[in-house]
């Protein structure tokens, strides 16, 4: 439901940088009239905004419009839309849904935000807007990944999640399934701050699935979106929102990435943007990680180590400790041991080689398969072993 | 005789090893087999040796008896390659009658296996095979055949199967396949393929072993004592989690696919068995050897079987079927399964790292019972437990996720 084509937003910029820069002396409305329009799918505004001014756009004529590049129809559909909107409703459904509205004027407002080429025309916050400043004060990392992911990149996030919270650093991710969510948890685990910045409204919950990590996000970090309460998903609202998620962080870091992932257009973006990459190594053969390993292959840093990329990041952005306590990891990997029996230590010998079924470890090893199930039991309870895939078995990282 | 003094009330009646076979026909449970008078001597001084021998008779009688009864019929486990994990988990299966789900993509034998479990379970004892003739016969299954079934039923109906084809109804009710499959298995191949309503519906014999169809001339009881065997893939393309072809589903549809069973029926099944996949040169090479018949698994299973049964002949044992697992305080659950304190601490340390229900409690000990039954082995230790947790706990698959 995009209100205009490809071929008019490449058009644009020729034609509307004559038409000058306006002085941004605008109001709250024209903002959220803006943000409420690119929700709707007129994404050029966002565009003009940044060629003509948010002035010029809220006054302007359809003829105008026309003659800055957009279509007939569109300049047409947009008057009217511009026209039609009532901000006296729109304020009303954001007290109803508890929502923060920042408009690019607010001192609230992000500054890296304004180093995309098209910034948004405002921000809708869910959460404490206290909490959204102390963020935005902080050191920040976007991690990100896919959707499908491993048990491998499930820990991987969530120990980056627990490490960079717990040296005092915003976790900003995207609240999906997968890496994204493993990577929230990480940072909520050990009590730190955590961004979600959303596909949908800010009040919408998606995926579904997620309800009460969306409820722990929202009582305990940030919720953002640039789309007004009550958007629902769509299909190409989730590519803009990786440009956000890329402004937002010092550094990208990519855990899981299948060949087409989001997670490299968020790479990108952020490279554009001058910020780092960092992108986790996986096994060659797996697609989850194929876009991962070509990103480290065309020059992204290698995160060998979670404390290694972490210390890396620390280096290159230079974080000052930040005011904010932050509480000490439970730290489950410091307290265990190493296994106990004898059968169980070969078991982990045979698993150090890759992943095995129960079958091959218990020919590997020379056991019935009945006790090497047994240590496998065992080994998973204390959390030294974990299942990849259906009956197949690996190392915890 | 052996006959008569049962009859009589008595406990034991001493035989010669010779004659063992022939006076075992009448009263099972009572006979021992001695050889010689000085054995028979010190056996009735000392209980334990006299319970020894007892056992000893019970092991040799059901080799006995399994070697007349493995029938040359059933499709037997050495067709299978490979998969030794899978077939300790059916002789498990096989030997409590625990309900048991396959995962695993297609082409890694889900079928071939289920299909070889009436083969090593115990034959139709006399009682029992009264029943499913009567079964068969009020459902005019028969065609025709003289005397008694012999062999366990094994029921596979089409994942197109109504509700009521599953379960029994219609006017007069007819027993659907879940009584068909009384004293046998039932076989749900495509496990969440099957219609909601019929899956739901297995709930309440899968528990009670039997199902209650109430019509308006009144209500009728069927018997539905089964094992359910059913069958998954772990996604609807098959192929999520395998090694080296890559799924092709959303992670929406995998996960609309496996909520398909819910949460409440997941719960009743005993065991969830994760089959991966092999490699050609790894099921080709594997060396099965003798342990992987069904004539050697069934003797295993009839050992275990009648070791429970002579266990359970002691007032202070409970008997583990399902329906009294919840009706009993989970502490005496455990004591009178017979867990060692370890082994209790572990089952609890278990269900704590699964955040597993209370209906999980009850089918872990009933499951490391099993396993030490297995063993012949009056207490239930760590060993047992922890090969239990591994099949039981279902939270840990990570494609369930």
């Amino acid at each position: 439901m995009r209100g205009e084509t490809a071929e008019e937003r490449a058009g644009l910029t020729r034609r509307a940088v004559h038409a000058g820069s306006g002085k941004d002396t605008v109001t709250c409305d024209a903002w959220l009239w803006a943000s409420a329009a690119v929700a709707s799918g007129y994404v050029s505004c966002l565009k003009l905004i940044s060629l003509v001014g948010m002035e010029a756009l809220w006054t302007a004529s359809a003829r105008e419009l026309r003659e800055w590049g957009l279509r007939t129809r569109t300049a047409l559909a947009l008057v009217a839309h511009r026209d039609s909107f009532n901000s006296d409703a729109v304020t009303k459904q954001l007290t109803n849904t508890s929502v923060h509205f920042i408009p690019p004027s607010h001192r609230s407002f992000p500054s890296p935000l304004k180093d995309l080429a098209d910034p948004p025309a405002g921000l809708y916050l869910k959460g404490e807007l206290g909490l959204w400043d102390d963020a935005m004060g902080m050191a920040r990392v976007t991690i990100v990944g896919t959707r499908a992911a491993s048990r491998y990149g499930f820990r991987v996030a969530g120990a980056l999640g627990r490490s960079f919270a717990t040296v005092g650093c915003v976790v900003v991710s995207g609240l999906a399934r997968g890496i994204d969510a493993a990577a929230h948890r990480g940072a909520l685990e050990v009590g730190g701050l955590t961004v979600a910045v959303l596909g949908t409204g800010p009040d919408v919950v998606y995926p579904r699935q997620h309800a009460s990590l969306y409820r722990e996000v929202e009582q305990r970090g940030v919720l953002v979106s640039e789309y007004p309460p009550g958007t629902s998903a769509a299909k190409w609202h989730f590519p803009a929102r990786n440009r956000l998620m890329a402004a937002l962080g010092d550094a990208v870091v990519v855990v899981e990435a299948g060949q087409r992932s989001g997670a490299l257009l968020t790479a990108d973006e952020a490279l554009t943007l001058g910020r780092d990459v960092f992108a986790v190594p996986g096994p060659i053969n797996s697609p989850a990680s194929r876009g991962g390993n070509a990103l480290a292959a065309d020059g992204a840093r290698i995160v060998y180590d979670v404390e290694q990329c972490v210390k890396e990041y620390e280096a290159l952005t230079r974080i000052e400790r930040s005011g904010r306590a932050v509480k000490t990891p439970c730290a489950k990997a410091e307290r265990r041991g190493g296994p106990a029996g004898v059968l169980e230590r070969l078991v982990v010998q045979a698993l150090s080689c890759g992943p095995r079924s129960v079958d091959e470890v218990a020919q590997a090893v020379g056991c019935a398969p009945r006790e090497v199930a047994a240590a496998l039991a065992l080994l998973e309870l204390d959390g030294l072993v974990g299942r990849e895939g259906v009956g197949v078995y690996v190392l915890s990282p | 005789m052996s006959e008569a003094a049962e009859r009589i009330g008595l406990r034991s009646v001493l035989l010669p090893v010779e004659s063992l076979l022939e006076g075992s026909a009448a009263a099972p449970e009572l006979v021992v087999g001695v050889r010689g008078l000085a054995e028979a001597v010190a056996a009735c001084r000392d209980q334990s040796l006299l319970g020894r021998l007892r056992l000893r008779g019970q092991r040799w009688l059901s080799r006995k008896s399994a070697h007349a009864s493995c029938s040359k019929s059933q499709p037997d486990f050495s067709d299978v390659a490979g998969q030794g994990a899978a077939k300790r988990a059916l002789e498990i299966a096989a030997a409590g009658g625990h309900h048991l789900l396959m995962v695993g993509p297609p082409g890694v034998g889900k079928t071939m296996l289920a299909r070889r479990v009436p083969g090593i379970m115990p034959p139709l004892d006399s009682q029992e095979a009264l029943e499913v003739t009567r079964i068969w016969s009020a459902a005019g299954l028969l065609n025709g055949m003289q005397g008694l079934l012999a062999e366990r039923p094994f029921r596979c109906p089409h994942h197109t199967a109504s509700t009521v084809a599953l379960v029994g109804g219609g006017s007069p009710p007819r027993p659907g396949e879940v009584t068909l499959a009384h004293r046998g298995v039932l076989f749900l191949d495509e496990f969440p393929e099957f219609a909601r309503d019929a899956l739901e519906a297995l709930r309440e014999p899968l528990e009670d072993g039997h199902v209650l169809i109430t019509r308006r001339s009144g209500s009728l009881s069927f018997p539905a004592r089964f094992s359910l065997i059913a069958a998954m893939n772990p996604c609807p393309c098959g192929y999520a989690g395998h090694p080296s072809i890559a799924c092709t589903c959303s992670p929406g549809q995998a996960e609309r696919y496996r909520r398909h069973i819910s949460g409440p029926l997941l719960d009743r099944v005993d065991m969830m068995l994760e089959l991966p996949a092999q490699t050609v040169e790894g099921f080709l090479t594997i060396d099965d050897g003798i342990e992987g018949t069904s004539l050697s698994i069934r003797q295993r299973v009839m050992s275990a079987c009648s070791f429970r049964a002579a266990r359970e002949a002691d007032p202070k044992a409970t008997t583990m079927e399902r329906a009294n697992l919840g009706k009993k305080h989970p502490r005496v659950l455990e004591a009178q399964a017979g867990l060692t304190p370890r082994a209790t601490l572990l089952v609890r340390r278990f269900l704590q790292h699964d955040g597993a229900g209370g209906r999980s409690h009850g089918r872990l000990v009933s499951l490391s019972r099993t396993i030490a039954d297995l063993d012949l082995s009056m207490a239930v230790d760590e060993q047992h437990v922890a090969e239990a947790a591994g099949l039981h706990l279902k939270d840990r698959a990570s494609w369930l996720r």
